[in-house]
């Protein structure tokens, strides 16, 4: 039953998709990476799914960097707000409580999964530049691989 | 006919996002056994506000080596990983967050895009580690050492405002509100009768941080109702930093970004839930009422299950839960 009315609504979704949400497209997963001593940004992993994804997390609250993927023509196909802890605190508990005890800073690279929601063929993405919300300040372009 | 067809898509919603559209969490460990992997996902899965959403979370054991953790900065008991690979391999099963088990006889774990936790601590440190992932600040007294790290004027993050109050105080609590309200994350969440000021208006603070009090760790499915209202109290993060610093937190009572033992408080769950729905995290039982609501999360439709993906080379996810 749930199946069948899945199956319905799939083709309904694709069917009415741009009555439903601007924002469905093809799923593509990506690696983001911060490196903190460069302050330097870039998308090491695209992953092209053969899945749905209508993304409507685009504009995260306590975002610090904007994402922006281009076309071929430099035309603006995806853009998203995400926000990334930019450093590794390691935290040290005393043992036995529930307190914490050393606290210390790794300046390591962070690594986050970013989702976006892509119309039409994934070849049509070709670039992608990275901002720091805050001041716009561009800290990473690429090519998409 | 074209508005048939959307509530028609409206009404099947409820019956197809349920499952295969959730969040994707998945807890790598290399415990053998995998208990705390086990406990951590249990936290998550009562631990309110994230008991609210559609999170779907999954345990992947493998090996040591793949984890690449180590000590950090020469000191055995500092325990980092480079989490670059498992988060790649992650994405391409479609997993939104990582998260990672290590086992290791030392307490500690570590805040950042990925958090960690060793297989001795406790798993409401996962809670504490994953909440630094979406942005909040710990709420324990720093010493001067680290405060240097941390007291900037940047600091603020959504559990936490620095706010140097007037040193003449505020002619009233209005006046405060008007100034401050704007650099309090959780603003609006303070009811318009909870003051933050005292001494009669003129003075910054719905009260101070209590740490002898902690919140109530809440695994219901409604907003912590113990305690004290969502205000604006004066917590000891950067007491510690030169000169001082003024910090405030949104609870009276301190809350897992000090103690393990305790709840995330009021606050802190608000903004919590508040920061899950803008990544696009869909709330259980959404109303159908409209689409923009109803929709509100990341919608897949997955077309092969995650351990059939040919990249995934060590064992499949087990434990997979909602």
């Amino acid at each position: 039953m749930k199946f069948s009315l899945c199956f319905i609504f799939t083709i309904l979704m694709n069917v009415s998709h741009a009555e439903v949400s601007s924002g469905c497209g093809n799923l593509l997963n990506t690696v983001m990476k911060y490196d903190p001593v460069k302050k330097k940004a870039s998308i090491e992993n695209f992953y092209f799914m053969d899945e749905e994804f209508c993304d409507l997390g685009t504009k995260e609250i306590n975002a610090n960097f904007d994402l922006v993927l281009f076309d071929k023509n430099k035309k603006v196909l995806n853009k998203k707000a995400v926000f990334l802890n930019t450093m590794t605190v390691i935290e040290l508990l005393k043992p036995k409580s529930s307190s914490f005890g050393k606290n210390k800073v790794v300046l390591a690279p962070q690594f986050r999964n970013v989702k976006f929601s892509i119309i039409g063929k994934k070849v049509n993405i070709v670039s992608y530049k990275i901002f720091f919300k805050a001041n716009q300040k561009l800290i990473g372009e690429g090519v998409v691989q | 006919m074209k508005m048939h067809m959307k509530s028609f898509v409206i009404l099947l919603l409820p019956f197809c996002i349920s499952s295969a559209f959730a969040y994707k969490i998945s807890i790598y460990t290399d415990q053998p056994d995998e208990v705390k992997a086990r406990d951590v996902l249990n936290s998550f899965k009562t631990t309110y506000p994230f008991s609210q959403f559609e999170i779907e979370i999954e345990i992947k054991s493998v090996a040591s080596a793949s984890l690449n953790c180590g000590p950090r900065l020469g000191n055995d008991r500092l325990i980092g990983c480079d989490t670059q690979d498992i988060t790649r391999e992650a994405a391409s099963r479609g997993v939104d967050q990582v998260l990672v088990v290590k086992d290791n006889p030392n307490y500690g774990g570590s805040g950042g895009s990925v958090a960690v936790i060793t297989s001795i601590s406790p798993s409401t440190m996962m809670l504490h580690e994953y909440l630094h992932t979406l942005g909040l600040r710990d709420e324990y007294e720093y010493k001067a050492s680290e405060a240097v790290n941390y007291c900037s004027d940047s600091y603020s993050g959504p559990n936490m405002a620095m706010i140097e109050p007037n040193p003449d105080g505020y002619a009233n609590d209005g006046a405060a509100r008007g100034q401050h309200m704007g650099q309090v994350p959780w603003g609006e969440f303070i009811k318009n009768e909870t003051l933050i000021t005292n001494n009669g208006g003129t003075k910054l603070g719905t009260g101070m941080v209590n740490p002898n009090v902690h919140a109530t760790p809440n695994n219901t499915n409604s907003p912590g109702r113990l305690g004290s209202a969502i205000g604006l109290y004066e917590g000891r993060t950067c007491k510690n930093a030169n000169p001082p610093k003024a910090t405030w937190q949104p609870g009276r009572e301190a809350s897992i970004m000090e103690f393990l033992d305790a709840g995330l408080g009021a606050g802190n769950e608000a903004m919590v839930a508040k920061i899950l729905e803008s990544r696009g995290v869909r709330r259980k039982e959404a109303p159908p009422e409209s689409v923009s609501t109803a929709v509100n999360s990341s919608i897949r439709r997955s077309s092969k299950p995650l351990d059939q993906n040919p990249e995934v080379n060590s064992e499949s996810p087990r434990n997979i839960a909602k």
